[in-house]
This record gives structure tokens, C-alpha cells and sequence, in this order.
């Protein structure tokens, strides 16, 4: 009897350890307010890493064994139980900020979202005044295979001696996969991610020269020397143009050593700065929104990749590959299924079986592709939240409201003509096909902002002043109402202040209010309130709730902490919260 | 119940211990300093602007310690021991899956097996069901023979001894660049696991007995096309049989016509049949209708001397785009003894899992007229998977007055069908009858004569 006790006192302890240990997310105060990750400091070079290149076994695991891994994890199923039913929130992403935001760092810069890029910034992307391959001299072809995805494509160094690489369209959709690779990658530049230098080029063949020692992975991806027969069968794949010159997309080679694709999962064991797991870095769960209103479904590990640089000695994280991006899957369409479900997607299956084909998939619809050169690119049937790249990315899987709502900021900071101006970029002879592009980014963006800032309250760009010491005013603005999803433009705001109390007990200090305006008014300057201990601090939460319908329905919290320094006696903003 | 209150205990000694102190709810009472604070929040506002004191986030020095992976502590890690444990497991499949790919060890082994277009080859089979329970063995093939599109193939499957099976084949699109096709099989069987139920439709399951049967049967077959979806064939076979009691009890009464005894056959079949649908392999609409007779006479003896006729019709209706697909189709064959000949029971017409009453085991509704109406009902379940749901029902008879509506027998079940547009499927089904449950799983080469049309099945 009393073994069976203890090992019930062990279930339960198991149980509990699960759920609550480190799954509370740290509240704002306690998050440090940080902008800049201290992440590039010299370390020694790390190993390269080879698993995640390749791409069956990526899939094969995130598809099933990974999955499988993960219900096994005694902490995150009785986690994702505590989640489901009520007792926990679910982890958040570890590497935010006190104000919710991701710290500029190796991974990821703010940009667009924060400083508004100029439209040349935008249409320039990370491409450089130089960056482009030369187009007087010959490009020397040092590399190949025989199938780059199912891109066809090569290898090339210019005069210059930068290496490119240079990827083709499929003969039925000229434009197709160049084009997106160049917009996205400029989107993406602009949202924050470190992303190479993509050019659009045209190729005359004339000019490509064989290196000396230029290899061809062929037959069993064995090398070989590359032979002129070989760039002959790839470009006579190749779309030409009438005056015989091929579109291409040039892809500089990233600066610095490769040490393979970071993983969405873990961390790597030889780089110090990698502190955080990878799949609980906010800027890779917040790709998933990224991902979704690009329709990049191929975010598999493979399509990243980790530069050492060797003379300041540290990694940097790129994304690359993004030939199957918005209408475009490698050297094919999109199939519609695809950002709709998984490759091996069980749960469709069971649902499909299930409804013995009297359940039809709202994506099961003709295929409608109004221009070959964009490829299958829709928003009336897209979904932010049901949106999934081909196969599970252990990040997007962990992706909470707040991390969303994260991205939906970004991706909703693109305006009308920062689209416009980026999918020009995309170089369509064919305007209605730039225009029909533009048209689907716009609708997948407004699908997004509308979707994530009604489950989030959309409460941003906050800013505390003080009056005579006695009186403070908090501002912000409501992105729902400026980016126009709210419901109306004049919501009521419903605010109330607490104290927070070190080992106590918080105490509401101004009961709650309602106002119309996104200005608060809070009578507790830094004059008023007297901290416990004079060395203390005081720190209130303001917590504020959003009604587009006068007050029948509030939106979950945001929650606003301002510290008032005792030495510096002043009040200024120190975290924010969001509750989803 | 002691237990539990042990149990509840320590979950709330956890939850106290995890909760504690450290917060409370908002509207607990308010400290002494609130009430200042309260009176405070009373006051009217001040216009006067003392200080902006939002955050910079333009500055380069880190204003505090990057932030921490708290989710990584060593309680989580312990948690996921089975996780680890986990993925130690699939560390092997991880290895191959790896050097799969890095040494394309698909396209090596497609290389082992077919040529370079992947028109012809040879490749191991394995077989659950069909003739033969269970068994392994090979197929060569040519879809291509010559370049012409001909196409041959031979296979052979043993499952031990006593039970193999053998097919040849070989088909001509275009005979001499004629518009007539030529299609020849040989069947070769050797088997001591046949089963057959006397009594025909009213046998019982329990009246199973066994029969082992030597076989050998070679068609060929000239058609050409009418007109439009319609076509013509006739059909030479050569048909030699040896049937005898098997070593299995119980054995197949030696009274039996055609058991113990053998036969050498020649029969000649001419044919019409209409076919529209869109796809052989992955019909989702049209027709396919096709009727036949069959005059058989035995060259050794005067023992054996029938005539056997079979009409089939399948529907093949689209729902949605064709994804769905709705087949109803129905099967009629009888066969007579004529010139007082008679019919060799293995040569009956038969109902059973090979041959449309899928709930049932083989040879188990075996008489001289067979009728079969099929309803199968097939959706989009994963890329080439199809499901299917599927209600059989069917009879055997002596003679037409026998037919009766209650003495249909009936099978359901489902499945998933892995089809293609090439010649290639597979499917894994269930059906229920009144005799229990079975499982069917099969390629497309199904080591059954054609006797009852099975295309589309």
C-alpha cells in the first residue's frame, strides 16, 4: 500500500512538474529590456551542420517521428493538456524582450515594421550597389546537378570572382519561379530576416565558360567534371527569350564559411551565443505568419543556412531558397493543397476518411490559374490560421497568439504601394500578372491583420508622460483601427491600474475606466505613489481591454507596466504583456 | 480510497506550493499605500508635461542581459526522457534515411530492378490473397518491347510446393500495323488449397472441402475496334486440368464432376465490349459493358461439353469534379452442358473475394449461373490513395427459376485503393458477410484467370 502510494505521489509530482515547470511565461518586469542581443562576441567555429540538409529525412521526421517525440514528452503533453484545459498558458517564445518584442540580433534585425524602409530600401532588398554579376566579362560555371530542388540552375563566378547561383523558370511558366524568389526575398529583408543578395539577370549563354576544375553532381550524385553537354541539357529546359537570352536568378553567395542549415528545432551545441532553443525563438515562430501571407511552404531546415564569419567570429542565420513561394512549388505551380495541409497531413486524412469524401476540402476547388507566370497564388480560400507549409516546422508548431500577433504586425506594415513597389521588383512583362500578385499579397495581408488583431488586443507604439509628477498619460495606437480591420474606428477602451507588490498581494489602485480615446489617464505620478521601502521601486500594471461594440465584447488584455525609479523619481515604461 | 486522498493531497500541497504567495488576485484588499494612491487617483489631471520617457530603441549598448531559455531546465529535460529515448530509437531509420538520399540509393535500386526509361525490368512480388493465400516471387516486364509499345510479361509466385502459379503475357496494340490486336496468356497453376462448397448457393461454410488442381490455360485473342468506344475480340483457349482430392481434410468428394480426373479442353470465346471510360487504370466515368460467349469442348473425352455466356456492365458516375466517384456495376454468367456434355466444377461460375462477393472466402459460392450487383462509393483520401466503401451482393444458380431476392448473399466493407494513372495499383480491403470478416490485400496483377471481369476492381 504504501509503495503504491509513493508512486502516486510521483504521478502527481510528474503531473504538476510538467505543467507548471518553466512553462509560466516570465511576466514583462522580469523580462530583461533589451534591443540588441549580445550574440556577436568572437567564438570559436563551430562544426558544420549536416543533418538538416537533407530534406527526406527532415520531412520523414517533422511528418511523423518528431511528432511522435513530442507526445512522448511527459512535460509538453501534460503541458499542452494543462493549455487545453485552462490551468496554464501555453509557453511562450523565450527570447522577448520586456515589451514583447524581438531584440535585434544574428537571426533577425527590425526593420520595416519599426523605421518605415524607403521604397527604393524596399525594392533594393539586401541587394548592394555592387552585389550584381558582372555583365561585361565571362561567368565561369564551377559547379552543378542535376536538379537544384527541381529548379534548374548552376553555379557561376564572375570578373568580379563572387560566386552566384543561378536559377532558371520551368519552360511552361516563364518568370514563375524567379519572380518569386525575388520578391519574397525582399519581403522578407523588409520584415527583418537575413536573407543572400537576389538579382534578376539576363543569361546569354555565349558567356558561360567552363571552369578548370567545375564539377557535376549526376548519376547517384556522384561528381564529375562538368561538361558543356551538361549546361546545354539545363538551359535547353530554360525558357529563352526571342533575342536567345535566358531570365535567371542570380543568388550571391553569403559572405563568411557555411556551417549547414540551423535547425526549428534545439540549438547548437558549439556556438555559446545560441542560447535559446530554436524552436522557441520568437522571429522563427513569427515566420509562420511571414510564411503564410508568402505561401512559403518549403521551410524546411535545408532552406537555412548558418554563416561563420571568420574574421569577427560569429554565426549568422539566414533563410534561403524561396522558389516555392507565393504561386510558385520549385519548377511547378503550387498545388492548391499546398499551405493548406501537409504533405502527410494525418489529420486531413482521418477527417477525409472519416467523412468517407462526403467531407470536401475547401481547397479542393478548381484550379484557377489566372496567369502561368504567377503559378497558383489565391487568397479567397487562404487562412492564416489553417495556412501549413508542406511539412511540420517544429517553430510554426509552437507558434502562439502572441507570437503571431508579432507577425501579423510586421506583415500588416506593409502598405498598398510597399507591395506595389516589391512586386514590381519581380520583373513581370505581363502587367495585369504584377498586378493580380500585388492584388493576392494585399487580400493574404488584410486576411491576417483582420484574423490575429481580433484575438489579440492590437495595442501598440505605447508611450508614457508624466504631468507635475502627479498625473501620468498613456498613449498608443490601436493597429486594428489604423491599419483598418477594426470593426469601427472609434473603440472604447476599458483600463484599470494595479499595483504590483514584491511578495504580496497586487492591489487595484484606479478601479476601471472607460474612454474612447487611446489616451489614459492614470492620477498616479511619480509625486503621488511612495514606494514601501525607500530603495524600492513601484511598479504599476495598466490593463486595458478593447470593445468595438460599446462594451458588449472586450478583447483579451494588454497589459502595461510603468516604473517609477525611486533615485530618478520618474515614471517610464518597463514591459508590456499581451493576453491572447 | 485511502490512496486518493493521499493523491489529492499532494496535488494540492503542489498546487499551494506552485501558486503560493508570490500572486494573488486583483481585487484583494488594498495595502495602506493605496489608500493615498486612491485618494491620489481622485485628483484632476495636470496639463504640465514633466517627461517623455518611452525606451530608446535606437541605442547600441544592450540594456540588459540577452534573455534565457527558460524552458530549458533540467526538470523539462528529465521529462522528455522518453522523447530522447525516442528518437535513440529512430536514430537507425534517421541513418538510412540520410544515406538514401545522399546516395540516391532509389534510383540504384530502380536501376537493379528496370532499365533506363523504367519501361521494363524485373522485380520482386509479394502476395497476400488472390489464388494463392500468400506467396513470393518475380515478374519481368516489358512495356515497350521493341520500341513499338508492346508489351510482355511473366511472372511466377510459389508459395511452397504444392502452390505456384505462373502468368505470361504478351500484347500487340497493332498486329502488322493493323488496327487488330493480339493478346496472348499463359496461366499455369498448381495448388492444394482449392476450396469448393457443394450444394452451391444453399452450401453451407461448414461444407468447405479441398481440392488440389494442375492447370493450365492459354488464350489468345484478336480484337480490333468498331466503332467509336466499341470493339470486338474473339478468343481461342487451350485448357488442361487436373483436379484431385487434396491432402487437406476434408476432401473434395470424389463424385464431384471433374474431380479426379483431368481434362484437356479447347473453347473459342467472341466478345463485344464498350468502353468509355476515361481511364482503364483510375476510371472516374463512362461505361464499360461487355458480353460473351464461351463454347468449350474437351479433345481427350466426350466427358465435357458446355456453353457459358456473362455479361457485365459498370457505371462509372463522377461526383465533384471526379474526385468522387460512384461504380455500380452487375455481372450475369451461366453456363450449360450441351450435347450431354457436363461442366467441370472447377470451371463454375464463382462468387467469393476474387471474384465480387468480397465478404466471402475463395470458391465459396461456385454453381452454373452467377448474378452480381456491385455499389462502390471511392473518394480522395491522400494523393493516390483513394477510400472506398462497398456493398456487394450476389447469388449463384442452378437454373433462372432459382434466382429469388432472398437468396442474395451480401458483403460490405471498405478500403483504401492506392491507384495511379500507370498500371499500377494496390489496395488493402475489409469485408463482412455472413461468414465473418475478411481482409484483402493485393497488387494489380492478380494471378486470376479472367473468368469473371474483374476490371475495375
Amino acid at each position: 500500500m504504501r509503495t503504491h502510494t509513493i508512486a502516486i505521489h510521483i504521478l502527481w509530482s510528474a503531473l504538476l512538474l510538467s505543467i507548471f515547470s518553466g512553462c509560466y511565461s516570465q511576466p514583462a518586469p522580469t523580462r530583461p529590456t533589451v534591443w540588441h542581443a549580445d550574440d556577436r562576441r568572437p567564438i570559436l567555429e563551430p562544426q558544420e551542420e549536416t543533418e538538416g540538409q537533407w530534406a527526406l529525412w527532415d520531412g520523414t521526421d517533422k511528418m511523423i517521428f518528431y511528432r511522435v517525440g513530442q507526445f512522448l514528452n511527459v512535460g509538453r503533453s501534460f503541458r499542452a493538456i494543462g493549455t487545453w484545459v485552462g490551468l496554464t498558458d501555453p509557453l511562450e517564445a523565450q527570447n522577448i524582450n520586456a515589451f514583447d518584442e524581438v531584440p535585434d540580433s544574428t537571426w533577425f534585425t527590425n526593420r520595416h515594421h519599426v523605421n518605415r524602409l524607403s521604397q527604393d530600401t524596399l525594392a533594393r532588398g539586401a541587394t548592394k550597389e555592387q552585389g550584381a554579376p558582372d555583365m561585361t566579362g565571362p561567368w565561369e560555371a564551377i559547379s552543378g546537378k542535376e536538379s537544384l530542388g527541381s529548379t534548374p540552375g548552376f553555379v557561376i563566378r564572375d570578373r568580379k570572382n563572387d560566386l552566384y547561383l543561378l536559377k532558371f523558370d520551368p519552360p511552361l511558366h516563364p518568370e514563375m519561379t524567379t519572380a518569386s524568389e525575388v520578391i519574397s526575398s525582399r519581403f522578407l529583408h523588409a520584415a527583418g530576416y537575413n536573407v543572400p543578395e537576389h538579382y534578376l539577370v539576363e543569361v546569354d549563354p555565349s558567356r558561360i565558360t567552363i571552369g578548370e576544375k567545375a564539377t557535376f553532381r549526376g548519376r547517384y550524385h556522384v561528381p564529375r567534371p562538368l561538361t558543356q553537354d551538361d549546361i546545354r541539357a539545363i538551359l535547353e529546359r530554360v525558357p529563352h527569350q526571342p533575342d536567345g537570352t535566358l531570365r535567371a536568378m542570380a543568388s550571391k553567395f553569403l559572405p563568411g564559411v557555411p556551417k549547414g542549415p540551423f535547425l526549428y528545432a534545439g540549438q547548437r551545441s558549439d556556438d555559446p551565443h545560441d542560447r535559446i532553443r530554436h524552436e522557441n525563438r520568437r522571429e522563427l515562430r513569427g515566420f509562420r505568419v511571414m510564411a503564410a501571407f508568402l505561401n512559403h511552404t518549403d521551410t524546411k531546415a535545408a532552406n537555412a543556412l548558418d554563416m561563420y564569419d571568420p574574421q569577427a567570429r560569429y554565426v549568422t542565420h539566414y533563410l534561403i531558397d524561396f522558389s516555392s513561394t507565393l504561386g510558385a512549388d520549385n519548377a511547378d505551380p503550387q498545388l492548391p493543397r499546398f499551405g493548406n495541409e501537409y504533405f502527410l497531413d494525418f489529420a486531413t486524412i482521418g477527417r477525409s476518411m472519416a467523412g468517407a469524401g462526403l467531407y470536401v476540402k475547401p481547397w479542393e476547388v478548381p484550379l484557377r490559374m489566372e496567369f502561368p507566370a504567377v503559378g497558383y497564388f489565391e487568397s479567397d480560400y487562404f487562412n492564416p490560421e489553417r495556412w501549413r507549409p508542406t511539412y511540420p516546422n517544429p517553430a510554426f508548431l509552437r507558434t502562439t497568439l502572441r507570437d503571431a500577433y508579432w507577425g501579423a504586425k510586421i506583415v500588416t506594415s506593409f502598405t498598398d504601394q510597399d507591395i506595389d513597389t516589391i512586386v514590381h521588383t519581380g520583373g513581370f512583362t505581363d502587367p495585369r500578372a504584377e498586378q493580380y500578385v500585388a492584388d493576392v499579397v494585399k487580400a493574404r495581408r488584410d486576411k491576417i491583420g483582420r484574423h490575429y488583431f481580433s484575438l489579440v488586443n492590437p495595442l501598440d507604439h505605447f508611450e508614457v508622460k508624466e504631468r507635475n509628477g502627479t498625473n501620468l498619460v498613456l498613449r498608443f495606437e490601436n493597429l486594428a483601427v489604423l491599419r483598418g480591420y477594426a470593426p469601427n474606428d472609434r473603440p472604447a477602451y476599458r483600463y484599470r491600474v494595479k499595483r504590483l507588490v514584491k511578495f504580496g498581494i497586487d492591489s487595484v489602485i484606479l478601479p476601471q475606466q472607460v474612454v474612447h480615446q487611446p489616451t489614459l489617464t492614470i492620477p498616479h505620478g511619480s509625486e503621488v505613489v511612495e514606494p514601501a521601502v525607500t530603495s524600492d521601486d513601484v511598479t504599476l500594471a495598466v490593463e486595458i481591454q478593447t470593445s468595438y461594440d460599446e462594451g458588449k465584447q472586450w478583447s483579451p488584455k494588454s497589459i502595461v507596466y510603468l516604473r517609477c525609479d525611486p533615485k530618478a523619481k520618474r515614471f517610464q515604461l518597463s514591459g508590456l504583456d499581451r493576453e491572447s | 480510497m485511502k490512496i486518493h486522498i493521499h493523491s489529492a493531497a499532494s496535488l494540492l500541497s503542489w498546487t499551494l506550493l506552485m501558486f503560493g504567495v508570490i500572486h494573488e488576485r486583483a481585487d484583494a484588499s488594498p495595502s495602506p499605500n493605496d489608500a493615498v494612491l486612491q485618494k491620489a487617483a481622485q485628483q484632476p489631471d495636470s496639463t504640465q508635461v514633466h517627461e517623455e520617457t518611452t525606451p530608446s530603441r535606437t541605442s547600441d549598448v544592450p540594456q540588459g542581459s540577452t534573455p534565457e531559455d527558460t524552458d530549458n531546465t533540467w526538470v523539462n529535460r528529465l521529462l522528455a526522457a522518453p522523447e530522447y529515448a525516442w528518437t535513440g530509437l529512430t536514430y537507425p531509420l534517421k541513418k538510412f534515411a540520410i544515406a538514401y538520399e545522399q546516395h540516391d540509393l532509389m534510383n540504384r535500386a530502380l536501376d537493379l530492378f528496370l532499365n533506363d526509361e523504367r519501361t521494363g525490368g524485373v522485380y520482386p512480388r509479394f502476395a497476400i490473397g488472390g489464388t494463392l493465400s500468400s506467396g513470393i516471387g518475380l515478374t519481368a516486364f516489358d512495356n515497350n518491347l521493341f520500341r513499338s509499345g508492346k508489351e510482355a510479361r511473366a511472372s511466377y509466385l510459389l508459395a511452397t510446393r504444392e502452390n505456384q502459379v505462373g502468368e505470361l503475357f504478351y500484347r500487340d496494340p497493332s498486329l502488322f500495323g493493323s488496327q487488330w490486336t493480339l493478346q496472348t496468356s499463359g496461366f499455369w497453376l498448381n495448388f492444394d488449397e482449392g476450396h469448393f462448397f457443394p450444394g452451391g448457393g444453399r452450401s453451407r461454410e461448414e461444407d468447405q472441402t479441398n481440392f488440389a488442381l494442375t492447370q493450365l490455360a492459354w488464350d489468345v485473342t484478336l480484337g480490333r475496334r468498331l466503332i467509336g468506344d466499341l470493339s470486338a475480340a474473339i478468343t481461342g483457349r487451350l485448357l488442361i486440368a487436373d483436379a484431385q482430392p487434396s491432402d487437406r481434410l476434408p476432401t473434395t468428394p470424389t463424385f464431384v464432376t471433374g474431380n479426379n480426373s483431368s481434362m484437356t479442353a479447347l473453347a473459342i470465346e467472341p466478345s463485344i465490349r464498350y468502353d468509355s471510360r476515361d481511364n482503364p487504370f483510375r476510371p472516374t466515368t463512362g461505361w464499360f459493358v461487355e458480353g460473351a460467349f464461351t463454347y468449350t469442348d474437351q479433345v481427350d473425352r466426350d466427358e465435357f461439353r458446355y456453353l457459358g455466356y456473362r455479361v457485365e456492365a459498370q457505371r462509372y458516375i463522377p461526383v465533384f469534379r471526379g474526385d468522387r466517384v460512384l461504380l455500380f456495376r452487375a455481372y450475369l454468367a451461366k453456363q450449360d452442358g450441351v450435347g450431354g456434355g457436363s461442366i467441370p466444377f472447377y470451371e463454375l461460375n464463382l462468387l467469393d473475394l476474387n471474384n465480387g462477393l468480397r465478404g466471402f472466402d475463395r470458391g465459396r459460392w461456385q454453381d452454373e449461373g452467377a448474378l452480381l450487383f456491385n455499389v462502390e462509393w471511392r473518394f480522395p483520401v491522400w494523393q493516390d490513395v483513394e477510400g472506398s466503401i462497398f456493398l456487394d451482393e450476389g447469388q449463384v444458380f442452378n437454373d433462372y427459376q432459382d434466382i429469388g431476392l432472398k437468396r442474395f448473399r451480401y458483403s460490405a466493407g471498405g478500403g483504401l485503393r492506392f491507384v495511379s494513372n500507370r498500371k499500377f495499383g494496390f489496395r488493402i480491403q475489409v469485408a463482412a458477410s455472413e461468414d465473418g470478416v475478411l481482409t484483402l490485400i493485393r497488387g494489380n496483377l492478380e494471378f486470376t484467370r479472367q473468368r469473371a471481369a474483374t476490371l475495375g476492381f
